[in-house]
């Protein structure tokens, strides 16, 4: 069976900084703006670009919060947001699969 | 192209294995800390220890070994998944955990110099523990998952209905009870930390 990468993958997701954030939220509950800079090695205006086009899309919730008078941005990933990561996981381990079908 | 995809996926589980390395870490972690207060709290209260220096330093010896044990916990789980130890994250947990647990060390020996003994010293000793741990888990929870921050509340709720009630009113109770008071909070208190921990763990394959 043929698998078109090209048709399975989705957009928003298939872009390496927007993976690694897909990737880093849904191993965990929440995760805070700091952190997901520090584990991605991005910088704070990259992050932002990333976030905003994921929330956007409705993949990723933002909360502004603020602990010991200090302001926190907390990062989860929406229903939608898991599911489409998912999905897109799976769009990729198919493709492995039917490429490793076809040299053995 | 398939080298590619397959790269994005190995991307994919790195990121999530790094992402899922603390949290995972400190349902253990819990658990451990909570089998040894409940362990301790029923040790002291069977052995009878209510001299307030035998009790603070039965505590902070039962402390200090379920931080050692702690440490290795994490470092056996950040070495197996091929994870530096010291992290950033890390980091920023210890340097704002220390304050308050420095400030728990200190108090102990403060107290240890005034007049007061007792079950009167025992009852502002557990107080004073249970203030200064929770005050480090709020800390601590700034970096962390929000149910360490709640943690923190908790026990910093426990310590002010236990300052108003035992020192305020003066209903302190005799020193063998409090072991069970700090089984009850750091043991059972840590136990069901991780039971909640566990339960509540993202799925691990996506």
């Amino acid at each position: 069976m043929r698998v078109d990468l090209t048709q399975d993958l989705d957009r928003v997701i298939h872009e390496k900084g927007r993976m690694g954030i897909m990737a880093v939220l849904a191993a965990s509950s929440e995760v805070s703006f700091t952190d997901m800079r520090e584990t991605l090695g991005m910088t704070d205006g990259n992050l932002t670009t990333h976030l905003r086009t994921l929330q956007e899309a409705g993949y990723v919730a933002l909360e502004k919060t603020q602990h010991h008078r200090r302001p926190q941005t907390l990062c989860r990933l929406t229903p939608a947001g898991r599911a489409a990561f998912v999905g897109y996981v799976e769009a990729l381990e198919r493709f492995v699969a039917s490429t490793r079908g076809k040299t053995t | 192209m398939s080298e590619e995809v397959q790269e994005h996926l190995l991307v994919i589980r790195t990121l999530m294995e790094r992402a899922a390395l603390y949290r995972r870490a400190l349902a253990p972690v819990f658990f451990v800390s909570g089998a040894l207060g409940v362990a301790a709290g029923g040790v002291g209260w069977f052995l009878r220890i209510v001299d307030f220096r035998a009790f603070a330093l039965w505590w902070l010896g039962i402390a200090t070994v379920g931080t050692f044990f702690s440490i290795m916990l994490v470092r056996r789980q950040a070495w197996q998944a091929r994870e530096s130890f010291w992290t950033p994250p890390a980091r920023r947990i210890a340097q704002a955990v220390l304050p308050a647990w420095a400030a728990g060390f200190a108090g102990t020996w403060f107290l240890s110099k005034t007049p007061i003994e007792g079950s009167l010293a025992v009852a502002l000793l557990v107080v004073g523990w249970h203030t200064a741990y929770g005050l480090a888990l709020l800390s601590a929870g700034f970096f962390t998952p929000r149910g360490v921050w709640r943690m923190g509340m908790v026990f910093f709720g426990v310590a002010l209905v236990m300052g108003i009630v035992e020192i305020g009113w003066g209903r302190f109770p005799e020193a063998r009870v409090q072991h069970a008071v700090m089984g009850a909070t750091f043991g059972l208190g840590h136990l069901l930390a991780a039971a909640w921990l566990r339960v509540t763990e993202p799925a691990r394959r996506l």
